[in-house]
């Protein structure tokens, strides 16, 4: 087995770190590289999970629209919306993925603003869970003590 | 010295030179990092005579983050000179790019560091002298004599007291120009906002547009100077008390905005210190356009980072993390105020 591509951005991270930066003079390009080691790092945390994240979000809208499809046809959603599209690429590259993920969110706001409009509760209820889901997923908490390393 | 710098460092010394008619040169030049706005640096002049001075030039990048006009920030800190609500002394402001290849600014440089807004032990042990500065300077701002700011400012520009609409227009069109997909969460505050809009401002003043911790300098237990004032413009109080409020700036600790005071101690000092009550619908609405006006300054990062224009990591940083944080902080003020949960 090879090494890991996270592993080997997590030592080029450490090498930028520790023995680059102390060749430069100025401090300005030192917190730079320090930023990109950094941020390096979080990109090696979030990535390996990007993939079933955008699997679950994925799914859930289309629940969500699967769920309240009656509800959506009688107000002509699916002649402007198609949350199907892109959904015959089988693969699980994360672009795809995310090319599915770009198009179920834009059906997803368009279809909130529907139940927003006709102040329909349960469907503005299961839209939340979406929404809270979503963020959830975006990985926020986890991504804090990276905070501390970075400057404004 | 790296060879740009040293270049910079030369023409700004020549610059100066003429502009003092006496001659200086350079004995350092330090780029700042950190704020995507401007190319800061830290510059050492030199005096004929043996005199060392210590400024601040601030150039205008080829890619900013956000629109700002640097005649904006210039004025701002000209109209605070000597005044209750410390600046950096202002001394020149060019327009022209011929001097040193863009437009800047120089000031003098003041005392005092800069802290992440994001260090939650940064102003230890001083959080609560610094604290009661940072909100009595905030109400000092509120208070500020707006009547001799002309209507061709680049500071004027809100008539009337629906200076909501104007901001919340304006910062939207930054999302929709730069958006890279879509953004659910963000949307639904949109929405909100519009539907759910505040009272009408019950003063129209001087709104520093970015007043939070990580843009003052501080030495031990004082503050020494309010910076980046590049968004300043006429507006509603509320909307630089809600961004000072908002809970990104502290968001380990949300009872203790910018790591300093408590909230409730903060917000009583800038009522006491202006004279003025909140009606606390329209501060909820200011905390939620806060998420908004910083999602949208996130997002343009971001563009501007996947653009090539700009590749700073501060700019990818700024679309990770505060544009995740922000989308957190919409949906916990909505969910105190959405009907159905």
């Amino acid at each position: 087995m090879k090494p890991s591509i996270d592993q080997s951005l997590i030592i080029l991270a450490k090498e930028l770190s520790e023995r680059v930066t102390p060749l430069l003079e100025s401090d300005y390009e030192v917190s730079r590289l320090n930023a990109w080691s950094a941020l390096l790092i979080i990109i090696v945390s979030v990535n390996d999970d990007q993939s079933n994240y955008l699997l679950k979000e994925n799914k859930e809208i289309e629940f969500l629209l699967e769920k309240y499809r009656g509800f959506l046809e009688e107000r002509s959603f699916f002649h402007s919306h198609n949350p199907s599209l892109y959904s015959e690429d089988k693969n699980i590259k994360i672009n795809t993925l995310k090319k599915i993920n770009e198009n179920l969110r834009s059906c997803f706001i368009s279809a909130h603003i529907i139940f927003e409009d006709h102040k329909k509760s349960e469907a503005l209820k299961d839209s939340w869970k979406v929404l809270s889901s979503m963020q959830m997923n975006q990985g926020v908490n986890k991504l804090i003590p990276f905070l501390q390393s970075n400057n404004d | 010295m790296q060879r740009d710098q040293k270049i910079l460092a030369d023409r700004f010394a020549g610059y100066f030179s003429k502009f003092k008619a006496q001659e200086f040169t350079c004995k350092n030049i330090e780029r700042v990092f950190g704020g995507a706005s401007r190319e800061t640096y830290r510059v050492t002049l030199m005096e004929e005579g043996g005199e060392e001075i210590k400024l601040i030039l601030r150039m205008i990048q080829d890619s900013g983050l956000i629109d700002t006009k640097q005649e904006t920030e210039y004025e701002a800190y000209s109209l605070f000179q000597d005044s209750d609500v410390p600046v950096p002394k202002v001394i020149k402001m060019e327009q022209s790019k011929e001097h040193i290849g863009k437009p800047f600014i120089v000031m003098s440089e003041l005392n005092g560091q800069a802290a992440s807004p994001f260090d939650k032990e940064a102003y230890k042990p001083f959080q609560q002298e610094i604290g009661v500065q940072f909100w009595t300077i905030l109400a000092n701002i509120t208070n500020f004599n707006i009547s001799n700011i002309s209507s061709d400012s680049s500071i004027a520009g809100v008539k009337g007291n629906k200076s909501w609409k104007k901001e919340l227009d304006y910062w939207v069109s930054v999302i929709r120009e730069d958006c890279i997909g879509a953004e659910p969460i963000l949307e639904m505050a949109i929405r909100y906002l519009y539907k759910n809009y505040p009272k009408d401002s019950s003063k129209i003043s001087l709104v520093h547009g970015d007043f939070r911790s990580g843009n003052f300098l501080f030495r031990e237990e004082k503050i020494t100077g309010i910076l980046d004032w590049e968004m300043a413009h006429l507006g509603d109080p509320l909307e630089d008390l809600s961004w000072a409020l908002s809970s990104i700036w502290c968001w380990e600790e949300k009872n203790r905005p910018a790591y300093l005071i408590e909230r409730e101690v903060g917000i009583d000092i800038w009522k006491k210190n202006t004279g003025l009550s909140i009606d606390e619908e329209s501060l909820f609405w200011w905390e939620l356009f806060s998420c908004v006006k910083g999602l949208a300054i996130w997002i343009s990062a971001g563009q501007e980072f996947q653009s090539g224009r700009n590749t700073d990591p501060i700019n990818l940083f700024s679309a990770w993390i505060p544009g995740d944080i922000h989308s957190q902080a919409i949906l916990d003020l909505l969910e105190t105020r959405v009907p159905y949960l």
